[in-house]
């Protein structure tokens, strides 16, 4: 894909993945038709040519047989008679007779004897072959035909007198075989046809949902994260789709959660800079402002940095459980770590005429680092006294049950509606924004309270108490004397 | 200057090489015969090699490259070692080979593709029609056919076919 051009880029036709998948097809399909092709015909004639020879040799032989009849030599007379004699049940097309010399004693072609090669030295290779001693077959398939020649020696007694010659001229079998072969190349030609047509369509049928995935990729790529591809049929490639839906569909979400935190984040950083610059405003166009007057605004600016501060230094927090390699794991005492939380919050919470109420058992120790679990515990329990009412209570329990540490925070404030819930550890979420700004609260302190359970495999839930106020609830697995694996 | 005296010799060099006789082309254009019968994809049991001659008579330098062993791969001299050429002489296109004692060892089958290797070979010399072959003046008692010609020799495959006869003259009507 061209950089910036927006456009899917063109595979070339070579290199495209249906010439390729097309080409395997046809050349597998090749394959298998040369073999289709070769084999059985090789074959056939492999079996043609044991039968014939078989044929043949024993029919020479018999010849020979037949003419080996004394110690004295053949003669011309003698091997024609004798061939004459046997020449109906041959069925070759030349039957030729020497003696121990080559020299040619009778030669019949086609049923009539030739006189032009009488007296003659018979050079045939077989027939030379078989004077030296030698039962010789070949057989050759050529035009149509299969030409065969065989020969065997005369003897008697283990003296050569001659050498029979046979050579059969086989047109019918060699059309046969033609038939086969040409029934073969038409049968191929089909095949051939009918599997290009195949591997064009199929290659093209799956060639189209890959490049439908590209379709969807692409604009995918261009932001459009709500995009969805279709892929039919229960295979790897709608698998693929599925997942790459899943994966947008992630992606969408994780684009708009980022969209709206920095959207929060602007706003809440906007606030208090608006605040400040209007009360520097007042300042400057005051002429006659008294001091005290001043004072409290300078308090307020003093205020609102404060905020600014507490927000930057959350961000920075959540950005560091997004980012940083977490810490090792330790195991720690929950209870030490809550009682010293209690010990910081005790000043604020008589302030705000808000009792801290602890009940904790002894022996909850979990993996995990003493900061992240003062953070977790200081965040709710803040919470808790923050926006409880004059003369509430905060209870905090702590049990080890199951194998599991449970930190229930609870108070009993005005409660969180039952629709809030869901949202509360959203960032920059707030129940009542006006009260929380009021309390000094940035909407950060339950997401940081929630990426810090969740980085160290706990969970952390909220409900409505009865009768009055929440429940916050965090639980870890509780560390049972093993070495630690983190 | 001297590029152009330079040109004008080479100029004049090539005019006498033009002008001065020729020489003589070496003897060539023969064929030496050899058994085939070690190569049994070979269609017929004798097969040649082109002949070098050296210049001399050719008769001579062909029985010597008969008696040698042949250079192409699956061809054999069928000839035993030792085999000598006497004397040899040409009458009215009969050429009379005389070979040492060796030569009378060959018998049967082996005596006749010898025989026709000589044949084949020294028939393709001008005013040889056949070759008449003896052992230290003696003819070979056992052979049927002493003076051999190429038209002696059958030499095919078994797919020739009788020639065909010429049609008969019609005969004149009676008067």
């Amino acid at each position: 894909m061209d950089k910036g051009s927006g456009a899917v880029r063109r595979v070339p036709f070579w290199r495209s993945l249906q010439t390729k998948f097309a080409l395997t097809y046809i050349v597998i399909v090749a394959a298998v038709l040369i073999l289709l092709n070769t084999y059985p015909l090789v074959v056939s004639e492999k079996l043609a040519y044991q039968s014939k020879q078989a044929s043949m040799l024993n029919q020479a032989s018999v010849l020979a047989s037949a003419l080996a009849t004394g110690p004295e030599a053949l003669t011309a007379e003698g091997a024609t008679r004798t061939v004459e004699l046997l020449r109906g049940s041959l069925g070759v097309t030349r039957v030729v007779v020497t003696d121990p010399n080559g020299l040619v004693l009778c030669d019949f072609q086609d049923g009539v004897g030739r006189a032009d090669t009488a007296g003659r030295y018979a050079l045939f290779w077989e027939l030379v072959t078989a004077l030296r001693g030698n039962n010789v077959f070949r057989s050759e398939y050529g035009d149509g035909a299969f030409r065969s020649r065989a020969a065997v020696p005369i003897t008697y007694r283990s003296m050569t007198q001659g050498a029979v010659y046979l050579y059969e001229y086989d047109a019918e079998q060699g059309a046969l075989l033609q038939g086969i072969q040409t029934n073969l190349r038409f049968i191929s030609i089909v095949i051939c046809m009918v599997s290009l047509v195949m591997g064009v369509v199929f290659s093209k049928a799956l060639t189209r949902r890959i490049a439908q995935l590209l379709r969807g990729i692409h604009t995918v790529r261009e932001g459009e994260y709500s995009h969805r591809v279709s892929v039919r049929g229960g295979d790897e490639l709608s698998r693929l789709a599925d997942e790459f839906n899943e994966l947008t569909g992630r992606l969408q979400t994780t684009e708009e959660v980022r969209r709206r935190f920095v959207s929060d984040a602007s706003h809440e950083l906007k606030t208090p800079l608006a605040s400040i610059r209007l009360l520097t405003d007042s300042l400057l166009q005051a002429d006659h402002m008294d001091g005290e007057t001043a004072r409290e605004f300078l308090n307020d600016i003093g205020d609102e940095a404060d905020r600014l501060t507490r927000i930057t230094e959350k961000l920075l927090t959540l950005t560091r459980l997004d980012t940083a390699p977490a810490a090792e794991d330790v195991p720690v005492d929950v209870g030490a770590v809550v009682e010293r939380v209690e010990h910081m919050l005790s000043p604020l919470a008589r302030a705000v005429e808000v009792s801290l109420e602890l009940k904790l058992q002894p022996g909850c120790v979990v993996l995990a680092t003493e900061d992240d679990l003062y953070q977790i515990a200081f965040n709710l329990m803040e919470n808790a006294v923050k926006y409880n009412l004059p003369g509430g209570r905060v209870l905090v329990t702590l049990t080890a049950d199951g194998g599991r540490v449970v930190l229930r925070v609870e108070d009993t404030g005005v409660g969180i509606p039952e629709a809030d819930l869901p949202k509360i550890f959203d960032r920059f979420y707030r129940v009542d924004k006006a009260r929380s700004r009021a309390a000094g609260g940035t909407g950060l302190g339950l997401s940081i309270v929630r990426d810090t359970v969740l980085q160290h495999g706990g969970a952390v839930t909220a409900r409505r108490r009865e009768p009055e106020g929440t429940c916050f609830e965090v639980s870890f697995a509780q560390w049972n004397g093993e070495e630690v694996g983190r | 200057m001297r590029r152009r005296i330079a040109a004008l010799g080479c100029l004049l060099a090539l005019a006498a090489g033009g002008c001065a006789p020729r020489p003589e082309e070496p003897e060539g254009g023969y064929c030496v015969y050899y058994s085939a019968l070690s190569d049994r994809f070979a269609p017929l049991p004798l097969d040649c090699e082109p002949f070098e001659g050296s210049g001399g008579d050719p008769i001579p330098a062909l029985v010597d490259a008969l008696l040698s062993p042949p250079e192409t791969q699956g061809l054999a001299s069928l000839f035993p070692e030792g085999v000598r050429l006497l004397s040899w002489e040409v009458e009215e296109g009969r050429l009379h080979l005389d070979l040492s004692e060796q030569y009378g060892g060959l018998s049967g089958v082996d005596l006749t593709v010898a025989d026709a290797c000589l044949t084949l070979t020294l028939c393709q010399v001008e005013g040889v029609e056949s070759v008449y072959v003896t052992v230290e003046g003696r003819e070979i008692p056992y052979r049927r056919v002493q003076q051999l010609g190429p038209d002696g020799l059958l030499l095919t495959d078994g797919t020739d076919v009788p020639p065909e006869e010429p049609e008969p003259s019609p005969t004149p009507p009676a008067s």
